[in-house]
């Protein structure tokens, strides 16, 4: 299991650098399958802007690996406690007014293999899993 | 995110490029906002040098689609590719906005549309 972890304030400019970091951490084991890596990120980008926008975290924590298939985003965050696993239907888009929000939580879960969380010692941890189609390089 | 605009006959043609994202999506809609306020109406956003879109990036759209009609104008969203396609169709908000393929079908649904407000204003 290959891991690096990360700790950002939370910024959205923040955010663009810890998306770099997830996808060039992903290209190298994962590198054929772009459009995974894609998936993959933006799911990890919108855990981590709802974290900006709704945690009141004073900092992001991110813990990244990746074994043979898969790889695993840990976001981890002080702050309320807030369980995205919850299913939420996507905002309605019958109404007069289409919304411009509420799409985040729908986008992490179509995007993703697996979602988890858990709330410990005033910690949110949400884990997020992809399975890649294959590994481009290492073992 | 760098934009380029441009006009086509009546048509202002923005082209953002780089990632619509939260740091970067109040930047588009006050681009569009500039436009709408000196009373452009026909707008096609082409799409296709978005090479990554988050949410936030969707929301822009959504509030400048607004925007656009709510001044009686007509936005059109060309040549979503890529991951911008699939936020537009996993959220279901393609389904609602003016999504073109190409740019030349954008520019002619916008045309047309030109065409028939000034017929209507006659």
């Amino acid at each position: 299991m290959n891991k690096i972890s990360l700790v950002l304030e939370p910024a959205f400019e923040n955010v663009d650098c810890a998306r770099a970091a997830i996808e060039g951490f992903c290209k190298s084991f994962f590198g054929k399958d772009a459009a995974g890596i894609r998936d993959f990120s933006l799911a990890a980008v919108e855990a981590m802007n709802n974290a900006v926008e709704h945690s009141g975290a004073v900092c992001i924590r991110l813990e990244l690996a990746a074994d043979r298939q898969s790889a695993v985003v840990k976001l981890i965050t002080t702050g309320k406690k807030f369980d995205p696993t919850k299913k939420r239907p996507l905002p309605a888009l019958d109404g007069k007014e289409l919304p411009e929000g509420g799409f985040g939580l729908s986008v992490i879960r179509r995007l993703s293999d697996g979602l988890s969380y858990e709330y410990s010692n005033g910690e949110n941890v949400l884990t997020i899993r992809k399975k890649f189609r294959r590994r481009a390089i290492g073992g | 995110m760098e934009i380029v605009m441009g006009m086509d006959a009546e048509v202002v043609v923005i082209e953002p490029a780089g990632d619509l994202v939260a740091s970067t999506a109040e930047q588009f809609k006050t681009q569009v906002a500039k436009l709408v306020e000196k009373n452009f109406r026909q707008i096609l956003a082409d799409l296709s040098k978005i090479h990554f879109m988050d949410s936030s990036g969707l929301g822009a759209c959504i509030a400048i689609h607004k925007l656009v009609v709510e001044r009686n104008g007509m936005i059109v969203f060309a040549r979503p590719e890529g991951l911008v396609a699939k936020v537009f169709r996993i959220t279901k908000i393609g389904q609602k906005l003016n999504v073109a393929a190409t740019r030349a079908e954008a520019l002619a649904g916008l045309h047309a549309w030109g065409a028939a407000e000034k017929a209507r204003c006659v």
